[in-house]
C-alpha cells in the first residue's frame, strides 16, 4: 500500500460532487456516465503516486475522467443523448471543465424566488426524473410550453445567482 | 455569429435530453467554433448539476427525516482487497436536521394526498362552524373542494368560496356536490348561495326536478332527503327549469320575495312569510347568529388584552369606529409607541366577521406607516391576515425603518413560507453584497393558500437565545436560529409592506391580502399564549 494512497482517496472523496458532474455533462446515458465514474477512481487509485500534493487535483483527476469518457466513446462510437467524440473531446479539455462556481452558493435563495409553477417545474425535472413530455402530461401543458418553461426557470436562476441584491 | 439564445436553448435542450438531430449538430458547430459557447456549456452542466442535486437531496431529507452524512469514506485496503466498486452516487446527502433554518425550496411540504392533479379547484373552504363530517373527506380551512366533490355533513356548517366569486354557506344533516365553480346540486340540508354583481353567465344549481339558474342574487335553499325541497328569492330573483321542459317558454323566474316549493313531482310558487324574510335578514344568515356571536366576545376579549398586558406595546383592532379613515388605532395609549398607524393606499374592507374591518394590501404602495422607538432584545409579532395569490417572491407583513442596526423583515414567501431576516452588525463578517441574517421556513400551502381564509401568523423573536420562532393558527411551524444576537429596532416601520425606499427587484412588497388585527409584544409569548390567542380570534 502506498503511503501518499489515502490521501489521494480522500481527495477524491471530496472532489467526487465534481469528477460525477463532469462526467455526467458529456456522458448523458446514466448508466454508461456510472461505470465511467467507476473507472475513473479505479484508475486514479493506480495512479496516486502521479498526483503531485499542491497541484490542482481537480485538474489531475477530471485529466483521468476525461481519458475513460474518450474510452467510453470509442468502445460505444455513440452513446444516446452525447455529442460526437471531437466535440467531447474539445468539451473535456476546456479550462474552465473541472471549475467550481462559488456563485452556486446562492442557489437556494435564488430558488426561493421562483414562481411556484417553476418550481413545480424543476422538481419534475430533477427530482421525479421526468422526461418533458411526461412533465407536460402531468401539468397539462404542451411539451414545448414545458421546455420553454424550463429554460426561463434557468435563465432567471441564472440572473439571479449572478446578481444576488440588496437584501434578502 | 453565435447567437446568444440560441445557444442557451440548445444547450437548455441538451442537458434535457430534447435535442433532435438538426439541432445536434446546430449545437455541434457552434461548440467547435465558439470559445465562448463551450464556457458556456460548462456553466450550464454546474447549474444542472447542482439542481439535480439540490432535488435529490430534498428527496433524501423527505424519505430520512433523521439525517445523518452520507458520504462514503472507502478505505483504500477495503477497495483493493475487496475489489469494492464504487457505487456511481457518494450522495451528498443531508447534513443535520433540518428544522427550517434553510429549508429547501425544492422540498414537497404538502401532502401529495391533498390533490393529485394540477387541476383548478371548483372553490375553497372559507369557514367551519363546528362541522361535523360524514364520511371522508374531511375538509379543513383553507381546504381546496375539487370539482365534482361531494360535501357530506352531518351537522354544523361550513362557509365555501367558488372561483367564480360566488359563496356558498352549507349546513347540515346534508349533502351538496360542487360541479365546477358555477354548477352544484343540492341532495340534501340548507344552503345559501350568493352569487356577485358581476358573475358572468348564471350559476346553475341541480335539485330533484330540475335546475335553478341564479344571475345575481341569493338564494336559500332547504332540501330533505325525500326529494322536497323549497327555494327563497331573498336577493334578486332566479330561473326555475324543469328537468322535462325543452322550450324557454316553459320556465319560470322567481322573483325575489318568492318561495319555489316542489312536493317531489311539482313546483309552485309562493310568497315568502314576511317573518322569514326578515329572519333572512343579510346574506350570511344561516350562520349570522354565529358569526355575531363571535365577534361580540372577540371585542371583550382584544379590548383586555391591552388593559392587561403592558408589553402589547403595538395592538392595532382594525375595529374603532371613531378612527379617521386613514389612521389606524393603537390601543396601546401609553404613549411608548406611535398612537395611531397612518393609513396610506390600502382600502378598508371587511375583516374576519361582517362588521369587523380589515385593510387590504394590494397595490404597490398600500402600507401603514408608524413609529416604534426603543431596543428589544424580545419581540412577538402577531396578525391576523386573509391571503390573495401571492405571486410576489415577498410578501410583506411587518418591516423595520430601512437600515437601521437591528433591522427586521416580516414577510411570507410564494409558497406561504415565513422569511424573516435581521440586518446584520456592521462589524460582522458579510458574506457577499446585500446579505441578510435569515431564518425562513417551509412552506405552508396547507394552511395559508389563496380564497380569503383568515389566519394568525405569529413570530417570536429571542435574540439573546438567537431563537426564532413560527406559529400558524397556534401551530408550531418552524423553529430556527439566529446566526448573531441582535436586539431589534423598529423605528419608523411599515405593516403591509417594506419599508425599503425605491421600488426596483426588492420592493415593493404589500401584502397580497387582508389583515385585520397586528400585535407586537416586546416579550415572548408562550406556545399556550398563543394557542389563546388563536382560540379567542378564530372566526370559524
Amino acid at each position: 500500500m502506498h503511503c501518499g494512497d489515502d490521501h489521494v482517496n480522500q481527495l477524491f472523496v471530496e472532489h467526487a460532487d465534481l469528477v460525477r458532474r463532469f462526467i455526467r455533462a458529456l456522458v448523458r446515458d446514466r448508466e454508461r456516465a456510472a461505470d465511467v465514474f467507476q473507472e475513473t477512481y479505479l484508475t486514479m487509485l493506480r495512479k496516486s503516486d502521479d498526483y503531485k500534493p499542491g497541484t490542482s487535483f481537480p485538474k489531475w483527476v477530471c485529466a483521468i475522467a476525461r481519458f475513460k469518457v474518450m474510452e467510453a466513446f470509442r468502445e460505444h462510437r455513440r452513446l444516446p443523448g452525447s455529442l460526437s467524440p471531437d466535440v467531447i473531446e474539445m468539451l473535456a479539455g476546456e479550462s474552465t471543465a473541472h471549475m467550481e462556481d462559488p456563485r452556486l452558493d446562492r442557489l437556494e435563495d435564488c430558488l426561493r424566488r421562483l414562481s411556484g409553477s417553476m418550481l413545480r417545474l424543476l422538481r419534475h425535472r430533477y427530482q421525479e426524473d421526468l422526461k418533458t413530455s411526461q412533465i407536460a402530461e402531468r401539468m397539462n401543458w404542451t411539451p414545448n410550453a414545458v421546455s420553454v418553461g424550463l429554460s426561463r426557470a434557468r435563465a432567471q436562476l441564472r440572473q439571479c445567482i449572478n446578481n444576488p441584491g440588496p437584501n434578502t | 455569429m453565435k447567437n446568444e439564445s440560441d445557444s442557451s436553448r440548445l444547450l437548455d435542450a441538451y442537458f434535457d435530453g430534447t435535442l433532435d438531430e438538426s439541432s445536434r449538430e446546430l449545437l455541434e458547430q457552434l461548440l467547435r467554433s465558439e470559445p465562448s459557447v463551450r464556457a458556456e456549456f460548462w456553466n450550464a452542466a454546474r447549474l444542472d448539476s447542482a439542481l439535480a442535486d439540490k432535488c435529490q437531496a430534498a428527496q433524501t431529507r423527505e424519505a430520512h427525516p433523521v439525517t445523518h452524512r452520507l458520504r462514503a469514506v472507502l478505505s483504500l485496503a477495503a477497495a483493493l482487497t475487496l475489489g469494492a466498486m464504487l457505487g456511481y452516487f457518494l450522495n451528498p446527502g443531508s447534513t443535520t436536521p433540518d428544522t427550517g433554518n434553510n429549508a429547501d425550496p425544492m422540498a414537497e411540504s404538502h401532502p401529495k394526498t391533498v390533490r393529485e392533479s394540477d387541476a383548478a379547484p371548483a372553490g375553497f373552504i372559507r369557514e367551519t362552524f363546528d362541522a361535523v363530517w360524514s364520511g371522508t373527506p374531511a375538509y379543513a380551512r383553507g381546504a381546496p373542494v375539487a370539482q365534482d366533490a361531494s360535501l357530506k355533513l352531518r351537522s354544523g356548517s361550513v362557509s365555501l368560496l367558488l372561483l367564480d366569486g360566488s359563496t356558498v354557506e352549507f349546513t347540515g344533516p346534508g349533502k351538496i356536490q360542487l360541479a365546477t365553480p358555477n354548477r352544484m346540486t343540492v341532495m340534501e340540508g340548507l344552503a345559501l348561495i350568493q352569487t356577485p354583481g358581476d358573475l358572468e353567465g348564471e350559476f346553475h344549481i341541480s335539485v330533484p326536478g330540475g335546475t335553478l339558474g341564479l344571475v345575481d342574487g341569493a338564494v336559500r335553499l332547504r332540501a330533505g332527503a325525500n326529494g322536497r325541497w323549497e327555494a327563497d328569492a331573498l336577493d334578486g330573483g332566479f330561473k326555475w327549469v324543469p328537468t322535462d321542459v325543452l322550450d324557454a317558454a316553459s320556465r319560470t323566474w322567481i322573483d325575489e320575495g318568492m318561495r319555489l316549493d316542489f312536493d317531489g313531482a311539482t313546483a309552485s310558487s309562493v310568497a315568502i312569510p314576511a317573518q322569514e324574510m326578515e329572519m333572512a335578514g343579510s346574506s350570511e344568515d344561516t350562520a349570522g347568529s354565529q358569526t355575531a356571536e363571535r365577534l361580540a366576545q372577540w371585542r371583550l376579549d382584544s379590548s383586555r388584552l391591552a388593559q392587561d398586558d403592558p408589553s402589547l406595546l403595538v395592538h392595532f383592532r382594525f375595529d374603532d369606529e371613531t378612527a379617521a379613515k386613514d389612521a389606524l388605532l393603537n390601543e396601546n395609549r401609553s404613549g411608548h409607541a406611535s398612537r395611531e398607524g397612518v393609513v396610506i393606499g390600502a382600502r378598508w374592507t371587511v375583516g374576519r366577521w361582517p362588521g369587523k374591518k380589515a385593510l387590504a394590501f394590494q397595490n404597490s404602495g398600500d402600507r401603514v406607516r408608524l413609529g416604534v422607538p426603543g431596543t428589544h432584545p424580545e419581540v412577538t409579532l402577531a396578525a391576523w391576515v386573509a391571503l390573495d395569490e401571492l405571486q410576489r417572491p415577498f410578501n410583506g407583513l411587518f418591516f423595520s425603518e430601512w437600515g437601521i442596526e437591528g433591522e427586521i423583515h416580516w414577510q411570507l414567501g410564494d409558497a406561504a413560507d415565513f422569511r424573516f431576516g435581521q440586518r446584520p452588525l456592521r462589524e460582522s463578517a458579510v458574506a457577499g453584497p446585500g446579505y441578510f441574517h435569515r431564518v425562513w421556513s417551509q412552506p405552508n400551502l396547507e394552511s395559508m393558500r389563496s380564497g380569503r381564509v383568515w389566519n394568525l401568523l405569529v413570530t417570536t423573536i429571542d435574540t439573546k437565545n438567537r431563537k426564532v420562532i413560527h406559529y400558524v393558527n397556534g401551530k408550531l411551524i418552524a423553529e430556527n436560529t439566529l446566526p448573531e444576537s441582535i436586539p431589534v429596532r423598529f423605528g419608523a416601520a411599515t405593516l403591509g409592506n417594506c419599508s425599503y425606499p425605491a421600488p426596483d427587484v426588492w420592493g415593493p412588497r404589500p401584502l397580497d391580502g387582508l389583515m385585520d388585527e397586528f400585535m407586537l409584544f416586546t416579550r415572548i409569548l408562550s406556545h399556550r399564549e398563543i394557542e389563546q390567542l388563536f382560540r379567542e380570534g378564530n372566526p370559524g
